[in-house]
């Protein structure tokens, strides 16, 4: 799992864990071959499939609709709200540095941004230099797996 | 009708190469689409079987799920920018601090 | 309303012992002034509380409910306080007994110029507290708890003067030898509750009330498997070894020479009415249970007997004039069980009294002497301290008539009912009640033969070194105890005339039986003559009978003074210990009791290595050993947790595949 300069992965070597996955696909493959479910019971004829997954989503689907469907009416507002609250997390995930940073542009007529910017080319210059030893302290840890 | 195992066969398939993805790569980026396949994976499940059994379901299920894989990358791509202010990249390898 | 304060008799020592560690250093003597004040205050307040019975009868009450069980024996473990004839005495004694020797205290450490003072006296405090609450416990647990408290205040007070070498370890031995028959002690206080769910001394539920009913066949109680008979017996004797250790009684006898290397007060203390009491009155309190096995009886009646003998023989040839009185001590207590065991209960309570008193006096007087000698304890270096110390003298010659039971001090009369005792129940079908009513008997004479020799070295004759040419001048403070004790040991007998009841016909002079009757209801005396499984047998009539037992046993004991007053009473008495020959030897090694539980001691080490072998080896080793395996295996295991994603990853995935082939092949998904 070395890194080079560019940030791009060379993943050469950590083909092995994909084993795992193959061997995953292979049990489950096997599994699923040997399995059987019956005959299929298909949607009815001349029926709107999307007009129902509307029903649904509004606990409409026993006054309305003819194909069978449980009421969503309630994950739907769930899932909203965990929309909003993913979008809300994300948003403040993502500011702080911005916002900091705007700050202090502000204050001190964008000395600390250039500071910041200066260490931050200091920091990838470090960065690559240091890029060369962590391999070796990252293959010792990662040597027992 | 295309038989289910078929379609549980697909599922697998696009699970374990998504699987395969977070196994094998570094990237946090490449960790997001990963993701995405999994879950893609199990809507096909879904799917399927809403037309197997005749029940809508399955398919109005997905579309949740399709929803909650929005809200994972929103807070995904959160996560990788905070990752990348703290370690200066956005290989996972380098986000090892919590450990022994 | 006297009972309402009798947690303040037990509580007041205590605090005296609380007021002495923490400020005795600031206080005027000290803190012997606290120990007075509170041990006086319990004084009154057990005569107080005395009355109180004779007027209203006995006491009982739960004081506290420390621990309480559920399901289907709901035991309760509780301190409560029982006041009866038999502890109302004994709270008068051991309260009267202690602020006396607090009295004669000042005498004996603070003139002397002791250092340490404040911890002799909180010793003191603490010893007659946990006395006075061993003396009211109403239950065996509560009992046992002070009696515990009873040897720790003995390990420390004997081992006062811990810069010595001698006293330490005759503390160590003290609390050793006792803390092994505790250990029995509290082994049947266990059997006790497992059998009888309760500990109560008195109630309809208490044990020796169900024990008796048990053995009537009326209830069922848990035996064990057992006959139960024989399973009170096991008890009873598993309690007995709790007061054959404090009581000093054979084979446990062998702390209590020793211990003398104690200040002397505390020997007094000890020996009349705390420590070596305590176990005495145990088999009293309980004494309904024991009255049910007769083989428990007659063990208590035969190691009484025989501890009685026994311990007068090596008293003959001790040098050391406490040396006398503590052998002394294990044949008097000798013969309070041998009293006991004939079922005499009220001889035992009477004995037990009168010996209080004349045995305080004794070792008060001894401690007299020795504050006189500069602490020379051999006996063989006095002489003649008759005319310089003449309250000393009186009042120790009177204790000394009353320990040889010479009529009529007060020794002659509970000495003489506990062998009257012994011989018409011997003599109404127990045989081996004869056995040790003749080893009792054959004690009176060697009692008063030890005595007296250590009277006459002490006090008659020529003195002997310089020391007893100029004796230190003793000061109120000795003299006033010695006063109290001495009018006591000479009348106290008066309280119990039996034999003058019986030979003249006069009816209620028997004041102490008439006492001891007046407690609840299982618990007076002639519920235990009831109880107990002797029948009496007379020589020619009652009165005949006991004129025989008194004549004989006072006939021996005059013979034994005339034999002391013939050797010793001389103006420069010789040891004839020689003419003793090779028993001379035996006597003064004790019968190497010492020597022989020492062996016994190294014997059982290499048992002992063997456990401690096996506690580091193998418990230690298997604690360690799990320990350390898991702290190895958890040190390789956590390198499992690298902090890399994608390893926790694989790891999932590799788990989650073994889990599907697990269920797979256990499910035939495969087939």
């Amino acid at each position: 799992m070395t890194t080079d300069e560019t940030g791009t992965s060379n993943s050469g070597s950590s083909l092995v864990p994909g084993l795992a996955a193959v061997a995953l696909f292979v049990v489950m493959a096997v599994a699923i071959v040997q399995s059987s479910f019956g005959t299929a019971v298909t949607f009815p004829e001349g029926e709107s499939i999307v007009a129902h997954i509307g029903y649904a989503m509004f606990d409409l689907q026993a006054d309305m609709g003819t194909i069978a469907s449980e009421g969503f009416l309630a994950a739907f507002l769930i899932i909203a709200v965990g929309l909003d609250v993913a979008v809300d997390g994300a948003l403040f995930l993502a500011k702080r540095e911005e916002e900091g940073s705007i700050v202090a542009l502000l204050t001190d007529g964008g000395r600390e941004l250039l500071d910041t910017a200066e260490a931050s080319t200091e920091a990838t210059t470090e960065e690559a230099s240091t890029g060369t030893d962590t391999p070796d302290s990252t293959d010792t840890t990662g040597g027992s797996r | 009708m295309v038989p289910a195992q078929y379609y549980l066969l697909l599922s697998a398939a696009v699970f374990c190469i998504g699987l395969f993805g977070v196994l094998t790569r570094d990237n946090a980026l490449y960790f997001l689409m990963s993701v995405e396949l999994m879950l893609n994976a199990a809507n096909i499940n879904f799917v399927a079987f809403s037309l197997f059994w005749g029940n809508l379901t399955g398919q109005t299920f997905a579309l949740f799920v399709i929803a909650l894989a929005a809200a994972e990358v929103a807070i995904g791509i959160g996560i990788i920018l905070v990752l990348y202010r703290n370690f200066g990249s956005v290989s996972v390898t380098d986000a090892a601090t919590m450990r022994w | 309303m006297a009972f309402e304060y009798v947690p303040a008799i037990v509580l007041l020592p205590f605090l005296s012992f609380v007021i002495a560690l923490f400020a005795g250093k600031y206080l005027p003597k000290g803190g012997a002034l606290a120990g007075i004040a509170a041990t006086a205050g319990s004084l009154l307040l057990s005569i107080w509380a005395f009355l109180t019975v004779r007027s209203q009868g006995a006491y009982q009450e739960t004081i506290y409910t420390w621990a309480s069980g559920f399901g289907e024996q709901p035991w309760e473990l509780t301190f409560g306080v029982l006041i009866d004839p038999l502890s109302a005495m004994m709270l008068v004694i051991v309260t009267l007994i202690a602020t006396l020797v607090h009295v004669f205290s000042l005498g004996y450490m603070n003139d002397e110029g002791e250092t340490g003072l404040p911890r002799y006296y909180a010793g003191l405090g603490l010893f007659t507290a946990s006395m006075l609450g061993f003396v009211v416990a109403d239950n065996l647990l509560m009992a046992f708890m002070f009696f515990e408290l009873v040897g720790l205040c003995s390990y420390l007070l004997i081992g006062f003067w811990f810069r010595e070498d001698g006293p330490p370890s005759a503390a160590k031995k003290a609390f050793l030898v006792t803390r092994f028959g505790d250990y029995f002690f509290l082994i049947g206080v266990v059997a006790v509750f497992s059998t009888f769910g309760t500990a109560a001394f008195v109630g309809a539920e208490s044990f020796p009330v169900l024990a008796e009913e048990a053995v009537a066949g009326d209830v069922t109680v848990n035996t064990f498997g057992f006959d139960p008979t024989t399973w009170f017996t096991i008890v009873g004797l598993l309690v007995l070894g709790g007061v054959v250790g404090k009581s000093a009684q054979f084979p446990l006898h062998t702390w209590l020479p020793d211990a003398m290397e104690g200040p002397t007060p505390v020997s007094a203390l000890i020996h009349a009415a705390t420590m070596v009491a305590a176990g005495v009155y145990l088999v009293a309190r309980m004494y309904g249970f024991y009255a049910v096995s007769p083989t428990a009886l007659a063990i208590i009646a035969f190691i009484g007997g025989f501890t009685a003998l026994f311990a007068a023989t090596m008293g003959v040839v001790k040098r050391e004039i406490k040396q006398v009185l503590a052998y002394s001590t294990i044949s008097q207590y000798g013969y309070m069980m041998l009293a006991l065991g004939a079922g005499g209960y009220v001889a035992a309570t009477f004995h037990l009294m009168t010996h209080a008193f004349f045995k305080a006096l004794l070792f008060l007087g001894a401690g007299s002497v020795i504050i006189a000698m500069h602490h020379n304890e051999n006996m063989w270096d006095m002489g003649g301290l008759k005319d310089k110390m003449p309250v000393t003298y009186w009042t120790f010659l009177a204790g000394s008539l009353a320990l040889a039971g010479i009529f009529p001090f007060s020794g002659f009369w509970s000495k003489d009912e506990v062998l009257y005792e012994a011989l018409i129940h011997g003599l109404g079908g127990s045989p081996l009640l004869l056995g040790a009513y003749a080893m009792g008997l054959l004690a009176v004479p060697v009692t008063a033969f030890y005595t007296f020799r250590m009277v006459y070295l002490t006090f008659h004759g020529e003195p002997r070194t310089d020391t007893a040419r100029n004796p230190e001048p003793v000061r109120w403070n000795v003299k006033f105890p010695l006063s109290v004790l001495g009018v006591l040991a000479v009348v106290a007998g008066l309280v119990n005339m039996v034999p003058v009841q019986k030979v003249l016909g006069l009816e209620g002079i028997d004041y102490l039986h008439q006492w001891l009757d007046q407690s609840f209801d299982p618990l007076t005396a002639h519920h235990y003559a009831e109880v107990s499984p002797y029948s009496s047998g007379y020589i020619g009539g009652e009165a005949t009978t006991v004129l025989v037992g008194a004549a004989v046993s006072l006939g021996l004991a005059l013979a034994g003074l005339l034999l002391a007053t013939y050797l010793y009473n001389v103006a420069e008495p010789t040891e004839h210990t020689a003419k003793l020959g090779a028993i001379k030897d035996v006597l003064y090694n004790n019968y190497y009791q010492d020597e022989f539980q020492v062996w016994i001691a190294n014997r059982t080490q290499s048992v002992a290595s063997v456990a401690d072998t096996f506690d580091q080896g193998v418990i230690d080793g298997v604690v360690n050993g799990v320990s350390s395996v898991s702290l190895f295996s958890g040190s390789r295991v956590r390198r499992i947790q690298t902090g890399v994603v994608t390893n926790y990853a694989a790891l999932l995935t590799l788990g989650l595949t073994a889990l599907l082939l697990a269920f797979g092949l256990l499910g035939g998904w495969f087939l």
